[in-house]
């Protein structure tokens, strides 16, 4: 806030007139002691200032509580739980046994993007541990704070597995796996796509044993046929 | 500018101590006369509330000035210093001595007592010798005033608010200053030379009739000797060189 010093032109009671540099005349209520010719300070900005200033401070409070509030928890491979907030971010990290313990001391993944952090910890397990690309991909998981928020899910998993692929880049034939790992994934009955999935796949099978199904009736029908003939040249 | 008032009474002041000091019996009603608005300027600040001529404070400075004249060393200090500090230190030992009696006015009761303990240095009687020199322009311009029916109180609302609209009516102040005809035309007729600053200065008439005794005011200051006030209504250096 800026001060500018004014003089005392006139003086009443409960107050005086001031002639400020800007050649502004102004009233400004005081009962301290002054006395025309004196010079007094006058802040300028007034309560408008004051305002802004608990407005900024109000939205850092608000914005920090909101940025560490958990919205959901990420599980990983070896035992790691990370809590993320609502723009992706990891607020907490979290190791359930001694090995998560062990990728926790090496990598630092706190505030870092849900992919970012995915990726680091992938690239960790996969120094000390070539064959749990697999294990890594079948333990994700994403559990929402809030049960009924579905979309949080779909979206940190999408990240997750974002992350995955960048650290392990896909190979073409592991397009199928990466299906049945989304099917996998899912908490049970909260993936309505992986439900999808399986139906298309069970009328994939339908139609293979249709076709299967198809030349043993043409069998039967000629052998129904055959015998029927020979009971004819019988009679 | 400080130093001006503070060197123009010092040097009278000097003149009058001599006289003072060769038998002059006249010489210290002078200084009275001079000294006595900084010397209720120099108490009031010490109290911290107004002092009028005949409060005891008052006595006390006329006795403190007497010793002054006295004790005064022109290689130690000024005059006009000097004799402040004679008074503040004298008023101060007033006040303890009140205390100590247990004679405690009401004013007091509510007053910070603690500006006794306080120490000021010789800035702090310059400072009362600019507001004491301030004060006389102040009057000086509120006599120049009311010949125009204009008060400062009025001024507080005919003030205009945007920096814009002020500068602008500064200017058109500044242009009836620095020209004869318009300043004359004013100072005779009381009114702003409005027909004049629109057809030859292209000046918004509105701005000028809105803010006339605004302009009116800021005119005076420009046209008569005020020193320093007229720093805080130019234009352009008002508001940047008075900031601190």
């Amino acid at each position: 806030m800026t001060t500018k010093k004014g003089v005392v032109v006139e003086r009443s009671n409960d107050g005086a007139i001031i002639l400020l540099p800007t050649g502004e005349y102004r009233k400004i209520n005081t009962r301290q002691y002054l006395e025309v010719g004196e010079l007094y300070e006058v802040s300028s900005g007034g309560p408008l200032k004051y305002v802004a200033v608990a407005v900024i401070i109000l939205a850092l409070i608000i914005g920090s509580i909101d940025y560490y509030s958990l919205q959901a928890y990420a599980n990983l491979t070896s035992g790691l739980e990370l809590g993320v907030n609502r723009w992706g971010r990891v607020i907490s990290v979290q190791a359930k046994n001694t090995e998560g313990q062990r990728i926790i001391d090496t990598v630092q993944v706190q505030n870092n993007k849900l992919e970012v952090a995915v990726e680091k910890i992938t690239h960790q397990v996969l120094k000390k541990e070539q064959n749990s690309q697999d294990s890594i991909r079948h333990s994700l998981n994403v559990v929402a704070k809030d049960k009924n928020n579905q979309k949080i899910e779909e979206k940190m998993l999408k990240e997750m597995e974002k992350g995955l692929g960048k650290a392990t880049p896909t190979k073409p034939e592991d397009s199928s796996d990466s299906r049945t790992i989304n099917n996998e994934i899912q908490p049970e009955g909260k993936n309505d796509s992986s439900g999808n999935d399986k139906q298309v796949f069970k009328s994939d099978k339908s139609e293979s044993n249709q076709h299967a199904t198809q030349p043993k009736d043409e069998k039967a029908k000629l052998h129904e046929k055959k015998a029927k003939l020979h009971e004819k040249e019988q009679k | 500018m400080r130093s001006n008032a503070a060197l123009e009474l010092n040097n009278s002041l000097n003149q009058l101590w001599e006289d003072y000091r060769a038998g002059d019996p006249v010489a210290l009603d002078h200084i009275f006369e001079k000294l006595m608005p900084f010397c209720l300027r120099v108490c009031a600040k010490t109290c911290g509330r107004y002092i009028q001529e005949n409060d005891d404070e008052a006595s006390i400075a006329r006795l403190a000035v007497v010793e002054a004249m006295d004790k005064y060393d022109p290689d130690k200090a000024t005059l006009p210093v000097f004799i402040g500090q004679i008074i503040r230190n004298r008023i101060i030992d007033f006040k303890r001595k009140e205390r100590k009696q247990g004679i405690i006015p009401f004013s007091l009761l509510s007053r910070d007592t603690s500006r006794f303990g306080q120490e000021v240095d010789d800035h702090f009687y310059e400072e009362i010798l600019d507001d004491i020199a301030r004060r006389q322009e102040i009057d000086k311009l509120k006599g120049l005033l009311q010949a125009f029916q204009i008060t400062f109180e009025e001024l507080v609302t005919l003030s205009p608010r945007q920096q814009k609209t002020r500068q602008s009516a500064q200017q058109i102040a500044q242009i009836i200053a620095g020209n004869e005809l318009l300043s004359g035309f004013l100072l005779k007729k009381k009114v702003l030379p409005l027909k004049e600053l629109e057809e030859n200065w292209l000046v918004n008439r509105k701005v000028a009739d809105r803010y006339r005794k605004f302009i009116i005011a800021t005119v005076l200051i420009y046209l008569f000797d005020f020193p320093y006030l007229i720093d805080y209504v130019l234009p352009l250096k008002g508001g940047q060189e008075n900031d601190n």
